[in-house]
């Protein structure tokens, strides 16, 4: 077996851990404890199966149930060479097998059905040395964009939360995100990495959180934002309510002061950090510790780069698309040269640099503040959504009309609205709809006109649309 | 408010939202799960919880609600409503 190091690969942070703590609890679902030692040993079995099965390199698609054999299943994977492709439990089938192709994944763990790797019949698998995973996002151009991430880059990120976050053996961690989103990458290994327990709920999704919280004793909380508006609107966040949390990160959205607010006031010994960073850079770049007392209203700022990670502002003044650069910037997208544009090789020929995309601000001080989007993308709960990709998936469907799908803002949460500019049947185009796209990316609505409205240029006016979205 | 009220009143309320999927009133059955089915995510689902506290003048204790099993089914929203507080 390969000797690893930790500053080069994540498994090489779960190992020591392994080595350090191997009867502290590792992993606990639902009051069901793994030890290291146990995991270790389950992952094991996972990696020699994967030797005894697969091509070396190979990918492998990963269901993310919240099952003790996923865990174990995607250590093995990882120990033995191999890289995962998550997929998401609420996708349709037709988008997994979108994802499993433009992967070419050698083969299929789900825990639900069997705890073998199924072989996936596939003509050019993936060689994929080096890779940790490979984590897919909405795309402008149609279909779910496949952003690979080398274990290095994994490192890279491990090397500075583990040196900064302060989580010890002694803590108690969230596994919030689904293991479809890379910030669920942060979840296991900076937990693992720090000896601590990663806890689980089989069912917990966001209306669930709150009991899960109190009763495995959570001490460090990472999530996106707007489930701090759920569990406030469900009254789970009263006055002083999350006595146990130490330390909260929140990521995958902007974050306001308001939320801000409200957490600080249920989570009352608990610092608050605001992570930001697109997947193309590895699940966060950007930390801003907020301390008290907070501004009523607005955004906290995204604040500065990791030591070691560098970001300017595209064109070189002080507002504009942010340009990231260092370990963690991957290379750019699976098999879609195309799509590059927005990777550049830096003149020494090994920083990369990623256009975000995302438009800030650097204050005098380097801080940075987020405002928004050079292009359409929104956030659906934390989820990146091209509107345009409803648009491709329905192109097919439609008989020489056009869609175009925007996103409107009700009260807080962004949602999907598509119009059709001639005769369709709605609810038909929605069914097929909810059989190829995540629901996160289904429109509430489907609009029929008779013509789109126009801006001066003759292109369709979206600002428009969006007014009428918004209006009814 | 008795069991048919609150299922009148539920499917009224769900019915926007289910027709624009093109889902039947027909369909919204007790074992539903308005979460799984893609009807309403996780803060549609509270803001209808809350529709419901309203219209039945009664207020749930949510948190312990999603604890159930089929908590989040038309049925299991009947009962959470209908049940001895």
């Amino acid at each position: 077996m390969n000797v690893l190091h930790p500053s080069t690969d994540p498994i090489a942070v779960f190992d020591r851990a392994v080595a350090v703590w191997p009867s502290r609890p590792a992993l606990d679902i639902d009051g069901a404890v793994l030890s290291y030692g146990q995991l270790s040993a389950a992952a094991d079995q996972y990696a020699s199966a994967c030797d005894a099965t697969l091509p070396p390199g190979a990918r492998v698609a990963l269901v993310g149930q919240r099952h003790a054999d996923t865990y174990a299943a995607l250590l093995g994977i990882l120990r033995s060479g191999r890289s995962y492709v998550p997929l998401h439990t609420d996708h349709p089938p037709e988008r997994w097998q979108q994802v499993m192709q433009r992967a070419q994944v050698a083969a299929l763990f789900d825990a639900r059905n069997s705890t073998a790797f199924r072989t996936v019949d596939i003509a050019d698998p993936a060689h994929a040395v080096g890779e940790a995973y490979v984590m897919f996002t909405s795309g402008s151009t149609g279909g779910p964009k496949g952003v690979p991430v080398l274990r290095r880059h994994v490192a890279a990120y491990l090397a500075h939360a583990l040196g900064h976050f302060g989580i010890t053996e002694r803590d108690r961690c969230t596994q919030l995100f689904s293991l479809a989103f890379d910030l669920s990458v942060h979840d296991l290994f900076v937990t693992w990495g720090s000896g601590a327990c990663l806890c689980v709920s089989a069912e917990a999704t966001g209306l669930r959180t709150a009991a899960h919280v109190q009763r495995a004793g959570i001490t460090t909380w990472f999530s996106v934002p707007s489930l701090i508006d759920l569990l406030a609107r469900m009254r789970a966040l009263p006055p002083g309510g999350l006595p146990h949390l130490e330390r909260s990160f929140f990521c995958g959205e902007a974050l306001r002061w308001d939320q801000v607010q409200r957490w600080s006031q249920a989570a009352i010994n608990s610092s608050i950090t605001n992570l930001y960073g697109p997947t193309e850079a590895t699940i966060a770049v950007f930390e801003q510790v907020v301390e008290p007392p907070y501004p009523a209203s607005g955004t906290v700022p995204i604040g500065r780069p990791f030591a070691g990670s560098t970001a300017k502002v595209n064109g070189g003044g002080t507002e504009g698309e942010l340009i990231l650069g260092g370990p963690q910037v991957t290379e750019g997208y699976l098999g879609d040269p195309a799509a590059r544009t927005n990777f550049m090789r830096g003149s020494n020929g090994d920083t990369m640099w990623y256009a975000t995309g995302d438009r800030v601000r650097c204050d005098p001080s380097g801080i940075y503040h987020f405002l928004g989007r050079m292009d359409d993308q929104v956030k659906v709960q934390g989820h990146r959504v091209e509107p345009s990709e409803v648009d491709h998936v329905l192109h097919p469907l439609l008989q020489g009309c056009t869609s175009v799908t925007v996103a409107v803002d009700r009260s807080g949460a962004m949602r999907l609205v598509t119009f059709i500019d001639g005769p369709a049947d709605a609810v038909a185009l929605l069914h097929a709809l909810r059989e190829r796209l995540p629901s996160y990316m289904m429109p509430e609505a489907i609009r029929v006109l008779e013509r789109f409205p126009l801006n001066p240029n003759g292109k369709v006016d979206k600002r428009a649309l969006k007014e009428l979205a918004h209006n009814g | 408010m008795d069991k048919s009220e609150l299922r009148t009143a539920l499917v009224e309320a769900l019915l926007p939202r289910a027709s624009r999927l093109g889902m039947e009133r027909s369909e919204l059955t007790d074992d539903l799960d308005l979460l799984r089915s893609g009807l309403l995510d996780s803060l549609g689902f509270v803001d209808l919880v809350v529709e419901l506290e309203k219209r039945s003048g009664r207020e749930v204790d949510l948190m312990s609600a999603m604890e159930r099993p089929g908590g989040s089914t038309v049925g299991g929203l009947i009962e959470l409503f209908t049940r001895i507080a």
